[in-house]
């Protein structure tokens, strides 16, 4: 009771206390000077001529070899672009590509659908899938007893 | 198609390394597109069948990668120009070798491969051990060729062509067999017969070390497929001979890389052991087997090509092939520890990788020729991964030896270099079911 009342009391005395502003201003309006700007090349920042153009290509200060040659910036960078281009993209992407999708050289595909085409014509002539014989037994011609002679027979 | 390309690299003996990069980049692409539907005839006395197709593809390629590694002999070497003769030279001759149809002309062509790696490998070695290891190379495939020699001769003579692809000739017999597939077992290189690629790789450059693991192995491979026509089935012997030695060495390989301290070393032996699975693999000469084989061969070249590339970015940073030296690298070049690992994850058979589905194809037509096969193939697997891991950790891991002050991170070529083997390895694998 005695804590709040307290309480209480501070904060009608803060009521009449002036606060300052939580956002001041400081830059103004007005226009200020241009000496700030560096937008705008005067001629006093250039009295001792224009600097050299920085072209990263050209300076070899912190240049690290690709790989392949460790002198010549131009020959590594255009010999690392073949590389990958052949190996990478030609034969690995675009030969990839190829050998995926080109139709089996051997003739996986053609002996698949003949063997359906097979199928479906034994089954028409209600023959079996696969046939015991190869050659049909009333069409094999055996040889005479007297061709044979003293032929050994492996079965 | 092969006139072409081989006319082409002809041409490019005059150009300098970028353009012969970028021409051999579109010679690949080219070939890539012109699949051969069975044994097409591109003109005399030269034949592509879908294994020579392939091998070729991996050899551009491999080619390829292996230039562009080769920067530090391109800027600071006088004898450049020359080095890019003998790559391209070697080139040249290997799509021929892949492509010949007559047996003679293979041999001599087998032999011709010999003579780039050989010049590497002495004009451009590192080490006063190239000598040696130039020895080793030449004699150990001089042992085996001579044998080849006599056979093929007396195949054609009894034949009266040296046509490859002809059944006319059946060599029976242990000798037979042995003389034909011989020189082929020491170029794949089969335990027993292996000690100079473990030298050969030390001593030789990047390019060097990437066209030896990644092609010249697989002419081993590629030749036992020809000779085989010259071949009657029966020869068990040399079968059961070749798989117990393989198989069993393979797994002595596989124990061996977790000791040693080279880089090179390790990823050389893990040649070996990825080679043995393809030894035994040819021999069964199953359907499934015969297709693991090549898809594991293409495989392990762009992986084993792609470790050796990157063996030699590391020592070019800190003059190390060792990894208690050169250790510590995650710390200090993130981007190639990213390269190190999707390339290890790829030789220890992690999907999607072609690695794991040549590896499942032989698994199951190395169990289903003889079942006792699983107990060796098992420990392979799993010590394959384990020696993977170890090289990772070794060199990656650690608290990084301050020897050198400044290491850049990567160049955009190298990632490029690693880009280009390990997409391949995983893209390729929805092209499997098609690739045969």
């Amino acid at each position: 009771m005695a804590s709040l009342y307290r309480c209480c009391f501070r904060v009608a005395a803060l009521k009449n206390v002036p606060r300052s502003p939580t956002l001041i201003r400081i830059a103004g309006i007005s226009t200020s000077k241009k000496d700030k700007d560096t937008t705008i090349r005067t001629p006093q920042l250039f009295e001792n001529g224009l600097p050299e153009k920085f072209d990263a290509r050209v300076t070899n200060k912190h240049w690290v070899s690709w790989g392949w040659d460790p002198n010549d910036r131009e020959q590594d960078a255009t010999f690392i672009h073949v590389f990958f281009f052949c190996l990478v993209t030609l034969m690995m992407v675009t030969g990839g590509y190829f050998i995926a999708y080109c139709p089996s050289s051997q003739m996986h595909d053609w002996a698949i659908r003949e063997a359906y085409l097979e199928i479906r014509r034994r089954e028409s002539a209600g023959l079996p899938h696969i046939d015991r014989n190869l050659v049909p037994e009333d069409q094999v011609e055996l040889p005479s007893e007297e061709e044979l002679g003293d032929m050994e027979i492996i079965i | 198609m092969l006139k072409v390309a081989l006319s082409l690299s002809a041409c490019l003996m005059v150009l300098s390394w970028g353009e012969v990069v970028a021409c051999l980049a579109l010679i690949s692409l080219l070939f890539l597109l012109s699949k051969p539907a069975g044994l097409e005839t591109t003109c005399f006395s030269f034949e592509l069948d879908y294994f020579s197709w392939a091998l070729i593809a991996l050899t551009l390629w491999v080619t390829t990668a292996s230039m562009l590694s080769s920067t530090k002999v391109k800027n600071s070497s006088k004898s450049s120009a020359l080095y890019l003769l003998v790559l391209v030279s070697m080139c040249v001759s290997l799509c021929l070798t892949f492509s010949v149809s007559s047996s003679v002309v293979f041999y001599i062509l087998f032999e011709t491969c010999l003579i780039p790696i050989l010049v590497i490998i002495l004009g451009w070695g590192y080490q006063p051990e190239r000598a040696q290891a130039g020895l080793y190379l030449l004699f150990y495939t001089m042992f085996g060729s001579l044998p080849l020699l006599i056979i093929v001769l007396h195949c054609s003579n009894l034949m009266g062509s040296s046509y490859l692809f002809s059944t006319g000739a059946s060599m029976t017999g242990l000798l037979s067999a042995l003389c034909l597939s011989l020189a082929f077992l020491i170029k794949f290189p089969m335990y027993g017969a292996h000690l100079w690629l473990l030298k050969a790789h030390v001593e030789a450059p990047v390019a060097g070390s990437m066209l030896l693991a990644g092609v010249l192995l697989k002419l081993g491979g590629f030749g036992l497929i020809r000779m085989f026509y010259f071949l009657d089935y029966n020869f068990l012997i040399m079968k059961e001979l070749a798989a117990s030695v393989s198989l069993w060495g393979g797994l002595l390989m596989s124990l061996n890389c977790l000791r040693h301290m080279d880089m090179k070393v390790l990823i050389a032996s893990s040649s070996v052991v990825h080679m043995s699975a393809c030894v035994i693999a040819l021999f069964i000469l199953s359907d499934w087997s015969v297709k693991g084989c090549l898809l594991m061969m293409l495989a392990h070249g762009v992986c084993s090509s792609g470790l050796f590339s990157l063996a030699n970015m590391v020592y070019e940073r800190t003059n190390s092939r060792s990894m208690v030296v050169a250790k510590g690298l995650l710390n200090i070049t993130p981007t190639l520890a990213l390269c190190w690992f999707l390339m290890l994850t790829a030789n220890m058979a992690a999907p999607p990788t072609i690695n794991l589905s040549s590896e499942i194809m032989l698994l199951i037509s190395l169990v289903s020729w003889d079942l006792i096969t699983i107990g060796p193939l098992i420990l392979l697997g799993f010590f394959s991964a384990t020696y993977s891991l170890y090289l990772f950790s070794m060199s990656q891991h650690g608290v990084f030896n301050k020897t050198k002050s400044a290491l850049n991170n990567s160049s955009l070529l190298e990632l490029l270099i690693v880009f280009v083997h390990w997409i391949p390895l995983n893209a390729l694998i929805l092209a499997v079911m098609f690739m045969f």
